[in-house]
């Protein structure tokens, strides 16, 4: 981490601390107030947008991990977060399970699925490993459907209320405040994962695979291993968004949402943790403009115009980052940081 | 070694918070409910004397200052069903401006008045067939003030079901979502459902059946989407079992098909199908019968087979693309046709002259869009004759409104006059036949539609 | 029997369409080692303007074509000026990521455009019906393989006999070595998007022929992905081949294994998938691919 002139690591306490400054702590704590208090002066539909974006800010944590600090493209994120859905799905209804206890089964579901569809991993990389997500996508979205019995095919399965620890969660702004406690707790732990041995490797095998084998890298293991930690997001995420909906749907989890998450990490910056978040609300709002703006389209275009625009409006944002900031908001911040801190020199 | 009990801190303060807001959120429920119960009970008294006003002939004499009611909820604007909704919106808007102008809820309901002082105004978002976007455009409609909601089809159907109960309020839909009666709900339904329409199909197939030798033989021809599969479940099998069926399979063809469906189709030529039943979209109906002809399979063809879709209004785009070539397909629906004389399909060309004279919405399914906006309209109505206007609440509408629409009469446009209830949300009670003939829609007539074909609750 | 050849003849009429589409990608990549996601969007938007010219504007196929063509010129130029030449020299990724992009950015036109509305232009291409036995080739089919053997013929004359077809050779070769020699590698891919572009417009409007034109329709474009990985992802005789192989495939199990699924089938959607997922474990340089594909 780069630190403004002056601040020194004193003990390994502090060498390690994520949040160093007292700038970075005020930060934190007016991000912390703004988001905690979101339920208290916003409407219904801002709510229900924050908690959207908290859900896929856990999913695109995953798939940070997986693409951003270990290189491999994944288009079937869409397709594990359905995994992790549909299992807290059926053990909140069939088996009965809390929703607490069924969500982290959830997200080890997702994550041995994705295990499964790694293993070509083995032997493929790039484009290859691309293809292979996608035919993962489609052949989770298959199995859904023809398990009817379990998974109630194409009209889905409505899940109960859950609750937590003897409060009924189905209330919208008690579940946000959940969605948001978990993103906080994903974003600490994706924070960590990179700076442990696994994640070291990560990047090592992102860069150069070749050199990260001959340093002793087990590129097999490291790959699942990051399959695993990325899927495991998705599960979790699938299953927030069931339980969220209190309806679980393969329509859901369309296959163009692997295509946004991957957008929302070019414009956040690829790898980069705070960037995860940045991307997700870039793109949300993006499309929530879309959706806001289309209505008043609909009278010189066609009534469909919110929906185009909800797909262009992205796109190009997404086209204009890779051209022009292909590291994305996080390292257009860094730059303006280390720009003021270096001030006025 | 302090950082991480400041992180600890934080995250027990986070942790507290939703805990707080339970407690503080589960009193302010208790209160809410008993108000409503209340109020409940009031309104039941007002009811009764309310409909003796009407009886009266008397027009509500509210008059207080401007009021704007909404009307509208979701539309699957883009997807296979994009051209449905398009023209159901089409029919929102006309009869929006049409009923601010002339303050009445149709050409057929004179004495039915609507206060000056109210304006209509039509919400609507797209929900492109998603149900995330749908429950975020019903938060943020429903935020804006609008006391009822539609739905378009079978997913959204599912996302909103729970959250209408809730939040008590009542919903017009141009779904026929076998699941939006699993249990009843909210959703006022003025479609058969899928499973009872094609029902309604076999019926009139089976009555005109003239070979005693063997029994007919019937598949599913349908789509491989949430509408297709809405039939596949084992008890269309045994309904058409019990009617007196073979039942022999089922065939799925991708929406869109992509190639032509020649497999399923050669399916159904071996197992020497007689009828099919399905639900889809042009899509994929369009490329279906252009193969069948081309494989010589239809009434009029060497080999005899029917095909039947139940999806309302297929037949007014499929007739103009495909000219004679869809002789002989069935629809099984509810909607009339155009060409049919009702008041309904008047009033739907008046409006079009009026507000549209350069560019007509031909779609079958404006009339789907006038018929649920008048709904809308008139359980607002009928709400605001009990409540002032300006403090009408969903439930209200639900209540007063919704609830009470008795015998409503969609001038033709539906097969029968609408009737709904507490626990009743089923409006209709026949199904429309309809057959291309000579590249033209003939209507069959309607059957009684069996209101018992529902998935086993799972 | 009957039933068995009629699968297989309709498999390869579908088999003839992804190798089409296929063509197209394969060319980007022989070339510019570029993938392009977006193929079936072009395939859905060639649909839509197959429509316009076909129905509204009620021209003749052949002048239909001819437009359509011009249009894909058009759009080819475009295209890569605005997004892959800004990428130029950059690891394939990005390049990949940018066109899901634009895969993006033409559903969002099409629905601009058309409303994401079906539209359907019926007996408007030119009907070539065969009989093979008890079997009937469905024109669309036939007009496919026409289509194909003509657009084959001409991109392999292209290739061989002329001096930019050699020069896209040495581009796919080696596009350093090519530009030091003067060659313009730049005009190459240029070149390579307007005959990718033109490719999949002209088999949009085959295709829309069939099935009409809606967004969904470019779902295809993902399974001509999987025709690619089988054949050999810088391969022309692997785009058609391996297009056959899995049109034929695909249909057969549809027909077989279908009945047999515990919720009806649907495995005409996936099928293409668990071969290409088997294709990219056991042989991931497909079918007649270049082995030097870089491996782990």
């Amino acid at each position: 981490m780069r630190l403004p002139s002056g601040t020194y690591a004193q003990n390994y306490g502090q060498d390690i601390a994520m949040v160093r400054t007292r700038s970075h702590w005020i930060f934190l704590a007016v991000l912390m107030v703004f988001v905690f208090t979101i339920p208290q002066w916003a409407s219904n539909a801002t709510l229900a947008l924050a908690t959207i974006i908290g859900i896929t800010i856990i999913s695109a944590h995953g798939l940070n991990i997986l693409t951003g600090n270990c290189g491999m493209v994944s288009l079937g994120h869409s397709g594990f977060m359905m995994v992790g859905g549909y299992t807290l799905a059926i053990l909140c209804r069939s088996a009965g399970l809390p929703f607490w206890v069924a969500l982290p089964v959830a997200g080890l579901v997702a994550g041995i699925v994705g295990i499964i569809f790694g293993l070509p991993s083995l032997r493929i990389k790039g484009f290859y490993l691309i293809m292979a997500t996608v035919a993962a996508y489609f052949i989770i979205h298959w199995l859904v459907l023809q398990f009817r019995s379990l998974t109630g095919g194409t009209e889905g399965m409505p899940v109960p209320a859950p609750d937590l620890f003897g409060l009924s969660i189905r209330d919208k702004t008690i579940y946000y405040y959940v969605v948001m406690v978990l993103v906080v707790l994903a974003t600490v732990v994706a924070k960590n994962i990179l700076r442990t041995r696994a994640g070291r490797a990560f990047v090592a095998i992102r860069d150069n695979d070749l050199a990260a084998e001959v340093m002793g890298v087990n590129l097999f293991s490291y790959r699942l291993q990051a399959f695993f930690i990325g899927c495991v997001f998705a599960g979790i995420a699938g299953g927030l968004s069931v339980q969220y909906y209190s309806f679980a749907n393969v329509e859901q989890f369309p296959f163009f949402d692997s295509v946004w998450l991957l957008g929302m990490l070019i414009i956040g910056g690829m790898g980069s943790v705070s960037g995860v978040i940045y991307g997700v609300v870039a793109i949300k709002l993006l499309q929530q403009l879309a959706v806001k703006i289309g209505p008043s389209l609909a009278e010189l275009v066609n009534p469909q115009a919110a929906v185009g625009l909800s797909l262009i409006l992205p796109s190009v944002a997404i086209i204009l980052f890779l051209i022009f900031a292909p590291q994305g908001i996080s390292h257009m911040w860094e730059r303006f940081r280390n720009y003021y801190q270096a001030w006025p020199y | 070694m302090k950082r991480y009990w400041v992180i600890g801190l934080v995250l027990i303060v986070l942790l507290a918070l939703p805990l707080m807001a339970a407690c503080g959120e589960e009193e302010t429920e208790t209160t809410t409910t008993a108000a409503v119960t209340e109020t409940t009970a009031g309104a039941t008294e007002t009811t009764a004397g309310a409909t003796e006003t009407t009886a009266g002939g008397e027009t509500p004499t509210t008059v207080g200052g401007p009021v704007t009611l909404y009307l509208g909820g979701t539309f699957a604007l883009t997807g296979a069903y994009a051209e449905d909704c398009a023209a159901v919106l089409a029919g929102f808007e006309d009869y929006t401006k049409w009923v601010n102008e002339n303050h009445i809820l149709a050409p057929w309901y004179t004495d039915r008045t609507i206060p000056g002082n109210i304006t209509f105004e039509l919400l609507w978002g797209d929900d492109a067939l998603a149900p995330d976007k749908t429950v975020t455009i019903y938060e943020d409609l429903k935020s804006k003030g609008l006391l009822v909601e539609r739905i378009s089809g079978t997913p959204q159907t599912m996302a909103l079901k729970d959250l209408l109960i809730e939040d008590q309020i009542g919903a017009t839909c141009q779904t026929a979502a076998p699941a939006a009666l699993l249990p009843p709900g909210n959703i006022f339904l003025k479609n058969p459902i899928l499973t009872d329409s094609l029902a309604g199909a076999a019926d009139w197939f089976l009555e005109s059946w003239a070979d005693t030798s063997r029994k007919p033989r019937v598949a599913l021809l349908t789509a491989d989407s949430a509408l297709g599969r809405n039939l596949d479940i084992p008890e269309m099998y045994a309904y058409l079992e019990e009617i007196g069926y073979e039942y022999v399979g089922a065939q799925f063809v991708p929406q869109p098909a992509t190639a032509p469906p020649t497999t399923q189709l050669s399916w159904l030529k071996e197992n020497n199908v007689d009828l099919t039943l399905g639900a889809a979209v042009n899509p994929t109906t369009q490329p279906t019968i252009k193969e069948a002809v081309r494989l010589g399979m239809g009434p009029d063809q060497p080999y005899k087979i029917t095909f039947c879709f139940g999806e309302p209004g297929h037949l007014q785009i499929m007739v103009p693309d495909m000219g004679a070539m869809a002789n002989g397909t069935v629809v099984s629906g509810d909607m009339c046709a155009w060409e049919d004389k009702v008041d309904g399909v008047a009033f739907a060309n008046m409006l079009q002259d009026t507000y549209r004279p350069n560019n007509r919405n031909t779609n079958i399914m404006y009339l789907d869009g006038i018929v649920e906006a008048m709904t809308q309209v008139e359980a607002l109505r009928l709400a605001s004759l009990e409540t002032n206007p300006a403090a009408l609440t969903s439930v209200d509408v639900l209540q007063k409104g919704f609830w009470q629409i008795k015998d409503f009469n969609t001038g033709g446009i539906c097969a029968n006059n609408l009737t709904y209830g507490e626990g009743d949300p089923q409006g209709i009670e026949m199904v429309r036949i309809q057959q291309v003939q000579d590249g033209k829609i003939v209507d069959l007539g309607s059957r009684p539609i069996k209101r018992n074909i529902l998935p086993a609750a799972k | 029997m009957t039933f068995f050849l009629q699968l297989f003849i309709t498999g390869l009429a579908l088999g003839m369409m992804y190798a089409l589409i296929a063509i197209g990608f394969v060319i980007i990549f022989k070339c510019s080692q570029a993938f392009n996601i977006a193929s079936g969007q072009i395939v859905m938007l060639g649909a839509y303007l197959g429509y316009t010219f076909l129905m509204p504007l009620a021209l003749p196929v052949w002048a239909a074509i001819l437009i359509a063509i011009a249009v894909g010129v058009m759009m080819g130029l475009v295209i890569e000026r605005l997004t892959i030449r800004p990428l130029l020299g950059q690891p394939p990724l990005p390049i990949v990521l940018m066109t899901i992009a634009l895969a993006g950015v033409i559903d969002g036109v099409a629905i601009l455009g058309w409303g994401g509305e079906y539209q359907a232009y019926h007996d408007r291409l030119p009907a070539i019906t065969l009989h093979l036995g008890a079997v009937s080739v469905p024109p669309s089919s036939v007009l496919a393989l026409i289509v194909s053997v003509v657009l084959v013929a001409i991109l392999m004359f292209v290739f061989r006999f002329t001096k930019i077809g050699l020069a896209m050779r040495a581009t796919a070769e080696d596009e350093q070595v090519t530009r030091s020699l003067g060659i313009r590698a730049t005009t190459v891919y240029a070149l390579v998007w307007v005959i990718a572009c033109v490719v999949g417009i002209v088999g949009g409007i085959l295709l829309g022929g069939v099935s009409g034109a809606s967004p969904p329709l470019s779902d295809i474009g993902l399974k001509a992905l999987a025709v690619v990985i089988l054949g050999g992802l810088d391969s022309i005789e692997g785009a058609i081949v391996g297009g056959v192989i899995l049109g034929i495939l695909e249909n057969l199990a549809a027909g077989y294994l279908d009945p047999l699924m515990p919720s009806g089938g649907g495995l005409a959607n996936v099928f293409p998938f668990i071969i290409m997922l088997i294709v990219l474990i056991f042989k991931p340089h497909g079918l007649f691919g270049l082995k030097r594909i870089e491996r782990v």
